[in-house]
């Protein structure tokens, strides 16, 4: 069975389509070791998909559900996927989550073009997982970066998360629970049972109390990396 | 005005956020928080009260004139039928 290193999990999974096995080929890990979860959606469930998105490919069915089944499997080990870029600068990532279109991938290339490749990566574009390790919270890299697929198999100290909308200028500012924990519930996958949700509510009960959280209004000029950064670095919880 | 069923009010960082349990996440159009007098209003509500009553429940327990406490109640209604809280 083919084994991956996703996050810190041994995580089996099979891919049979090409765009899954190139995604998750950064991933493999070759020694054998018993695996922590296994994401491997039922074929009948694929079908069952493929009924519901008839314009959507095999390939795609495949990459975009495996995805959200690693994203179920990881709340059951104090992780979470969020709908978001993920840039790290100088060892620690900073994540920018928004809906779909508002710009989260167009402000992290900014942090690449701002800061350079010497001191900046893409981390994930659009699902990293976010992990509570015994020294605190780290995000990580996943196969599951969505039509960039950028991603690179990598867990960092978290910096910040940060909610994007589009506005004229830009400003940021540091959010409570009571914001913020809306905000994050949708942009990550949903739990559809009582015991994942539990779990789920658990993780980001710790992860709101330790990690700073942010709400920012930004216009796609080069200035909103700087707004982002200068509020966002060294904060803590 | 009858909260649909499968939705529950959970504490999260010390927030109470309403959230829904199996097929009523189908149902939900984004997440609220509620603060402590929506609370308060949220589990009056789910013992059946009516708006009379959440407003009598504010002038009750808060310092409030009877005007603030029907806006604040219409407010409260409006953000959960938004949220397409209510079975109705």
């Amino acid at each position: 069975m083919p084994l991956y290193g996703i996050g810190g999990f041994c995580v089996e999974l099979i891919p049979k389509y090409p765009t899954l096995m190139r995604q998750a080929e950064p991933y493999r890990v070759t020694e054998e070791r018993p695996a922590d979860f296994s994401v491997m959606p039922e074929e009948s469930f694929l079908r069952e998909q493929k009924g519901k998105y008839p314009e959507a490919s095999p390939d795609m069915l495949e990459y975009v559900f495996t995805g959200s089944l690693f994203a179920r499997a990881a709340l059951r080990h104090e992780a979470i996927v969020l709908h978001a870029s993920a840039v790290v600068l100088d060892g620690a990532a900073y994540l920018f989550s928004a809906a779909s279109g508002t710009g989260k991938t167009t402000h992290t290339q900014m942090w690449l073009s701002h800061f350079g490749a010497e001191r900046a990566f893409i981390l994930n574009d659009d699902m990293p997982l976010i992990r509570r390790f015994p020294d605190g919270f780290r995000a990580c890299g996943t196969p599951f970066a969505g039509s960039t697929g950028w991603s690179r198999n990598a867990c960092v100290k978290l910096a910040g998360i940060c909610f994007l909308e589009r506005a004229a200028g830009n400003s940021i500012r540091r959010i409570s629970a009571f914001e913020g924990v809306p905000l994050f519930l949708g942009q990550t996958p949903r739990a559809r049972d009582a015991e994942l949700l539990e779990l789920q509510l658990a993780t980001l009960d710790r992860l709101f109390r330790e990690a700073p959280v942010y709400r920012m209004g930004c216009c796609m000029s080069p200035e909103a990396v700087l707004c982002a950064y200068e509020a966002m670095k060294g904060a803590d919880a | 005005m009858k909260i649909r069923k499968g939705f529950t009010l959970r504490s999260v960082a010390d927030t109470s956020v309403v959230v829904p349990l199996g097929g009523a996440a189908e149902k939900l159009n984004g997440f609220i928080t509620l603060n402590n007098s929506g609370v308060m209003l949220w589990k009056l509500l789910s013992e059946g009260a009516d708006e009379p009553a959440l407003e009598q429940a504010l002038l009750d327990r808060y310092d409030v004139t009877p005007v603030q406490a029907h806006e604040d109640v219409a407010e409260f209604i409006g953000k959960l039928r938004k949220a397409n809280v209510f079975d109705e």
